[in-house]
């Protein structure tokens, strides 16, 4: 039993140890367990910790996550972590944790300390100082973290810099009195590696945030000096842009001043521009009115007057010209201002043309402060204005209330040179304008003069030719026709200077223009032979004259001027031969596109022109010498008129002439060419204005006369046209103005009416136009009158006359008047007055197969004796076309051939041989395509044709050889 | 009628912070501004005057019970360290509390439960639930406690005892008791709830017997003297230490706990019931002194934490508590553990896990307070009863 019992207590100590151990063991486990799990935790916590510190670029985020693992995970009472202020090597309180007291939080949060005075600056990481280590306790800091921190237990730890150098300072710990509820601080412990690493992640993270500081200080840096750059930048760009739409706009505005506008609205466009550019208050310019000077005593020289500027005396006067902007009041200040008178007028005074301020209101310079001040100015920038020879002309001001830049005063005063360009080109154009008017009023004036010595001058002219005509046709003692010859040959002569003057003076006065209407050659020709030849027959001259007849048939251009020309130079001609002759040639130089160039040769074997003296020929007033003038007479204008009649018809002149050996004077005139049965366009209005004249056939059948009306107020007139229509075979009725020749026309009829215009009671030209009222639209009514201008003539052709004719009368063309508009069908006819020629005369046109003659004459306006000679010299000119062509043509020059053909189809068709034209118009078209087959039947027809008609010619004018 | 309630919990290090936010948490999550009543419970490492103070001021004066802690609980966060501060705001025109305190525990445990049964007197009413009581951790004698205010209140013999010791974070020095604006030591705090709601409860433990059956051959009062008529520190040295153990006893010897075969009447409960030696071992007598009396020829047993054990006492601690519930829904929950299943033998995960146990019936929303106790207070039948490794759950419907 007791056995037992002992093996049972043995069992059972046996046991009772396995159980022991087994507890314990499970104690041990359980307990390693915990520590596991809690030192687990804390690594997670201090994990977690780290990530947060890490990721973070905010000291005081980092700090507080720092705090907050130091106090709550590893259970310490205190932390501080310490950092370097501005001041190297000074720290101060960053962050702090665990004082809750205030007077104790306030204490801490105030603790710096000197990094060297403490010995610290050489704790670097990893080193640390634990409160238990023995060597610590002689360390300065020791007492500051105990007596300042209040920690007994602690450990702080070294922030640096790259490990270089400590710029902070991590302290944790508990004090005595509450260490009992804290984690102790003890080397190797869990508590003790957590702070460790947590300080060594914390001195990572804070040089993290540092760099990341510093770099993000340089890039704010950066971003600053960026954003500073790109508002300066934008600035400059919108500065930029501001002086480009600036320069832009007064572009624009440079370009409106070319337009037209007086002055005054081009100084308002520039004032708007100012304003509106330059967002000014207000732009003004001011000009210097010409005469007017302040004098003592006007209102500006009144001393103490409100508003009132001193001035001086004779000081010229700037008057308000143009304004634009803020309408202000200046109490009539700006309206007037004398030179000197105050800042604005001292600007055209020398050296004192151009003001500048940004700050008027203190500028003692600027007159007149409190209205400155009532307007809120703040800018003023004038400018004297000057002409080129710096004469003062006006002031241009401009008033701002905003600063002015340096650049828009720059570009102010281009405008202000401008303006002074402008103002000085405005007054010019006035003075321009008023001197046209003047010229103008000159003009008319001079015109006028001149229609009225035209008049004046004609009118007793016309009488003493006309009389003296008369009278040289009544019987005479030959002393009476010798004295009644040399009359009308001097009264002539006098016409003649007198037209000469009128047409001299005409052509200063640009007066003179030229015609454009149809007419013939060969009328003109006619018409200078007919006046030249009684003078050259009268010196023995023999005469002679000469038409290309490829000169077309029918030209436009002004055939007076034309003849004038003519005239001039064949009685030069005439005038400087003793004997000899004087030849008149014309010729074709070219033609085309209804253009036709004419030379013009007059050619004498008079005195001839030293070569010296032909330059000066044509100028006015000029003869070859005073000897000239004495033996031959002559105003010297003659050639100075053709000269310029010639430059008129876009002619040149020349001429050929050697002393002694006679002299040439060749001259080209442009024409137009009227194509053979076309009507000239620019003749058209004169042919509707001209009233068709009855057909002039030439043949004077005797006994038949025209009732002619003659209205003119003038006795003398009346009885020399009487004269000459009664000697032309007329019945003439007379009226003495134009009322009572309207009465005369309503009473009975008659064939033509001559009708002066100048007239009392009712001038021609109401006559006319009342008598068309009244339904005589075909009575020819031909203007009668000494009013020789080309506006005469349009006055009278637009009244409703059918043709003018100029006093004095020549009775050639009375007769041709007559001739032209009365009309063989009304029964009466006047006398041929033709003039004979040297040749003789023949009446009586051929009668030739192939030739009509009467449509010829009709159709074209030859007179019967020009058409006569025309004739004769085709005959003679195409005796030996025919057999001229064939040889052509044998010789294989077709284009030759052709010509010659085409020259006699004109001038076919010229004489009235239609046929023959058309003969010559095929065989040209055979020739030039080069069928020969049909070239030759064409030929054969042509030269028969054209053979025929040279024979019939002949033979016709072969009575009169 | 409504009970309306909030739980607010801090662990800042200012008293005054973890005060103040505690209780707006509180106040917050019970979506209230003033309360009716406030129930706070603190560990040692704050200053106790400075935080009760800050939860006052916060909840505008609301009357106040407590006590200090080794950790809290709110809902299913427990806090174990030196700083943590759970407070409970109560609103509610169901159930009224009155409050007090009572000090001279140790000196004299019967009488200061005298003078809480005077000041019931006054207070009790038909309609009364429950008596919190939180004495004192390191002075409390709760069988002549609860003597002195059963006796004393012969009203209400079946008044429900509830509560825990209060405790200092296993520094065994100095613990503290709250009443309003008071903070004491040695002292009792007490609220008496009434009204009208449903208080169910239960308790359990996590011990096993170790060894063999012993008996307490000496005791005086609640001090064992002898087990099988040796000194309790040898006893112990001898059969449950290992020779490290025995170098480092102080700490050690607290992983034992005393287990006591419990009354039939208790029979619902266990059948053992378990203590500490919360009075620490005597080196120089060798005798453990615990937190009720002990008599001789009792028979002991030197047990062990065990934690399935305490995972299936928490299971039927809920069993027991539902089956006495209503249908209501739970308005507030108090959790009373004993420091000995808090960290420094169970590891968190347990912890939670035992935490979970409880809180997945009861509801994870329903408000949640509790602290780790030197002792929990909690009846099992009809008589109350101290309690050492062990939890307490009341509920309140």
């Amino acid at each position: 039993m007791g056995n037992e019992i002992s093996k049972l207590r043995q069992d059972y100590a046996l046991l009772s140890d396995q159980i022991k151990h087994l507890l314990k063991a499970k104690h041990d486990l359980s307990q390693l367990q915990s520590k596991a799990e809690h030192q687990l935790k804390l690594y997670r916590e201090l994990y977690k910790t780290g990530g947060k510190i890490n990721a973070s670029f905010n000291l005081n985020e980092a700090c507080a996550a720092i705090l907050d693992f130091i106090i709550y995970k590893l259970n310490l009472e205190r932390c501080v972590i310490f950092l370097e202020t501005e001041t190297a090597g000074r720290f101060t309180i960053f962050a702090m944790e665990g004082y809750y007291e205030d007077d104790e939080r306030r204490a801490v949060m105030d603790l710096s300390f000197d990094v060297n005075t403490l010995k610290l600056q050489e704790l670097l990481p990893p080193n640390y100082i634990l409160f238990s280590d023995p060597e610590v306790a002689e360390l300065p800091c020791c007492d500051l973290i105990r007596d300042r921190l209040h920690l007994d237990q602690w450990a702080a730890f070294p922030f640096a810099k790259e490990n270089t150098t400590i710029f902070g300072l991590l302290v944790a710990g508990n004090s005595k009195k509450n260490d009992e509820y804290y984690s102790p601080i003890e080397k190797d412990s869990d508590v003790f590696v957590g702070l460790a690493n947590i300080a060594g992640l914390s001195n990572t993270a804070i040089n993290n945030i540092y760099s990341y500081a510093a770099l993000h200080r340089e890039h704010e840096l950066l971003e600053s000096r960026v954003r500073e750059r790109t508002a300066e930048l934008n600035e400059e760009l919108a500065a930029r842009k501001k002086t480009e739409e600036r320069i832009t706009r007064l572009s624009l505005l440079q370009q409106e001043l070319l337009g037209p506008g007086n002055l005054k609205d081009k100084l308002t466009l520039i004032t708007d521009g100012i304003v509106r550019i330059f967002d000014a208050d207000f732009a003004r310019v001011w000009i210097v009115k010409a005469g007017d000077t302040c004098a003592s005593g006007c209102v500006h020289a009144v001393p103490g007057k409100a508003g009132g500027n001193a001035c001086q005396e004779h000081a010229p006067c700037l008057h308000l010209f143009a304004d634009s902007g803020r309408n202000t009041d200046t109490d009539g200040l700006h309206d007037r201002i004398p030179a000197g008178s105050n800042t604005i007028g001292r600007l055209i005074e020398k050296d004192h043309e151009r003001f500048f301020s940004n700050s008027v209101i203190h500028d003692t310079h600027f007159c007149n402060q409190d209205w400155v001040k009532s307007l809120g100015l703040v800018a003023f920038a004038g400018y004297g204005l000057f002409s080129a020879d710096r004469e003062p002309m006006g002031v241009l001001g401009i008033f701002s209330r905003h600063a002015i830049s340096p650049q828009e005063e720059s570009h102010l005063k281009g405008i202000s040179a401008i303006t002074s360009q402008v103002i000085q080109a405005g007054l010019a154009e006035e003075a321009i304008i008023q001197a046209r008017r003047e010229a103008e009023v000159a003009t008319l004036a001079k015109g006028d003069f001149l229609a009225r010595m035209s008049h004046e001058i004609r009118t007793p002219m016309n009488a003493v030719i006309g009389l003296t005509h008369l009278a040289l046709r009544t019987e005479l003692s030959p002393k009476q026709a010798d004295y009644l010859g040399k009359i009308q040959e001097s009264s002539q002569l006098l016409l003649g200077v007198i037209n000469d003057i009128l047409d001299f003076s005409k052509i200063e006065a640009g007066k003179l223009t030229l015609e454009n209407i149809e007419f013939v050659m060969s009328d003109v020709l006619e018409r200078i032979k007919n006046v030249a030849t009684v003078k050259s027959e009268a010196k023995g001259l023999s005469i002679g004259f000469s038409l290309d007849p490829e000169i077309p048939a029918r030209l436009t251009g002004d055939p007076l001027r034309l003849g004038q020309i003519l005239v001039n130079l064949v009685d030069n001609a005439i005038k400087f031969t003793e004997k000899g002759e004087v030849a008149i040639t014309t010729s074709l130089v070219s033609y085309g596109d209804g253009k036709a160039t004419l030379r013009f040769s007059v050619r004498d074997t008079g005195i001839g022109i030293p070569k010296e003296q032909i330059d000066e020929l044509f100028q006015s007033f000029s003869q070859a010498d005073d000897t000239i003038t004495r033996r031959y007479g002559g105003t010297g204008l003659g050639l100075a008129i053709v000269r310029q009649l010639v430059e008129m018809m876009k002619g040149t002149l020349t001429v050929e002439s050697a002393p002694g050996h006679g002299s040439t004077f060749l001259f080209t005139v442009r024409l137009g060419e009227v194509a053979t049965g076309q009507q000239c366009p620019d003749c058209r209005v004169k042919r509707e204005r001209w009233r068709n004249p009855p057909q002039d056939n030439g043949k004077i059948s005797a006994g038949k006369v025209g009732r002619v009306l003659l209205v003119e107020d003038n006795i003398i007139n009346q009885q020399v046209a009487v004269e000459f229509l009664k000697q032309s075979g007329c019945v003439v009725d007379v009226a003495g103005n134009g009322l009572e020749g309207v009465m005369r026309v309503c009473e009975k009829p008659y064939d033509l009416v001559f009708m002066d215009v100048q007239m009392p009671e009712m001038d021609g030209l109401e006559a006319t136009r009342i008598i068309r009222k009244k339904g005589f639209t075909d009575l020819p009514i031909v203007a009668m009158t000494a009013h020789a201008m080309a506006r005469d003539r349009d006055q009278s052709l637009a009244a409703g006359m059918n043709d003018h004719l100029v006093k004095p009368i020549d009775p050639d063309e009375l007769e041709r008047m007559l001739v032209r508009w009365i009309s063989p069908q009304r029964g009466i006819l006047p006398g041929e007055r033709f003039s004979p020629t040297p040749e003789g005369s023949h009446d009586i046109l051929p009668e030739i197969a192939g030739l009509d003659t009467a449509a010829a004459v009709n159709r074209i306006g030859l007179t019967s004796a020009f058409y006569l000679k025309l004739l004769k010299e085709f005959a003679a000119r195409n005796a030996d076309t025919a057999l001229r062509i064939r040889n052509e043509c044998a010789a294989g020059r077709r284009d030759l051939a052709a010509r010659t053909a085409h020259c006699v189809k004109g001038v076919a068709s010229t004489i009235g041989a239609d046929e023959l034209a058309r003969s010559a118009s095929l065989l040209e078209s055979a020739l030039r395509e080069g069928d020969l087959q049909e070239t030759e039947g064409m030929l054969a027809e042509f030269c028969e044709m054209l053979g025929t008609l040279c024979g019939e010619l002949r033979a016709f004018f072969k009575d009169d050889e | 009628m409504t009970i309306q309630s909030g739980v607010g919990i801090s662990h800042h290090r200012n008293p005054q912070v973890a005060g103040e936010e505690a209780a707006r948490d509180a106040l917050a999550a019970g979506g209230f501004a003033k309360a009716d009543f406030i129930f706070a419970f603190a560990t040692v490492g704050y200053n106790q005057q400075t935080v009760i103070r800050a939860i006052r001021t916060a909840t505008g004066g609301a009357p106040l019970t407590g006590c200090s802690a080794e950790g809290v609980i709110v809902g299913g966060e427990i806090d174990e360290s030196n700083f943590s501060v759970a407070v409970m705001a109560i609103k509610s025109d169901r159930i009224r509390f009155v409050n007090g305190i009572e000090t001279h525990l140790k000196q004299e445990p019967w009488t200061t439960g005298q003078r809480i049964a005077t000041a019931l007197k006054n207070c009790l009413a038909d309609d009364s639930l429950g008596l919190f009581l939180f004495p004192d951790g390191l002075s409390i004698n709760f069988d002549k406690l609860r003597a002195g205010i059963s006796e004393n209140l012969q009203s209400h013999p079946g008044l429900p005892f509830f509560g825990g010791a209060a405790g200092d974070n296993w520094k065994f020095k100095q613990t503290y008791q709250y009443h309003d604006d008071e903070v004491v030591s040695d002292g009792v705090a007490w609220a008496l709830m009434s009204g009208v709601a449903t208080l169910s409860w239960g308790v359990g433990h996590g011990c096993v017997p170790i060894g063999v059956e012993h008996r307490v051959t000496k005791a005086q009062g609640n001090t064992i003297l002898e087990i099988d008529d040796r000194p309790v520190l040898n006893v112990l040295k001898s059969e449950y230490l290992t020779p490290q153990d025995i170098e480092d006893w102080t700490k050690t010897f607290q992983t034992f706990t005393l287990g006591f075969k419990a009354p039939q009447r208790m029979e619902e409960y266990d059948q053992f019931i378990i203590r500490t030696m919360v009075g620490g071992i005597d080196e120089v007598n060798g005798s453990a002194t615990l937190a009720t009396e002990v008599g001789e020829g009792e028979s002991i047993w030197v047990a062990r934490r065990d934690f399935e054990k305490m995972k299936n006492g928490n299971r039927q601690t809920l069993e027991h508590l539902l089956h006495n519930s209503s249908s209501e829904p739970f308005a507030m929950a108090f959790h009373f553990e004993c420091v000995g299943r808090g960290k420094v033998y169970v590891p968190d995960r347990v912890k939670t896990e035992l935490n979970d146990i409880l809180r997945q019936e009861i509801g994870m929303d329903v408000p949640w307070i509790g602290f780790y106790t030197y002792g929990e207070i909690g009846p099992v039948g009809r008589e109350n009863h101290f309690h050492n490794e062990s939890m307490v759950l009341i509920t309140v419907q």
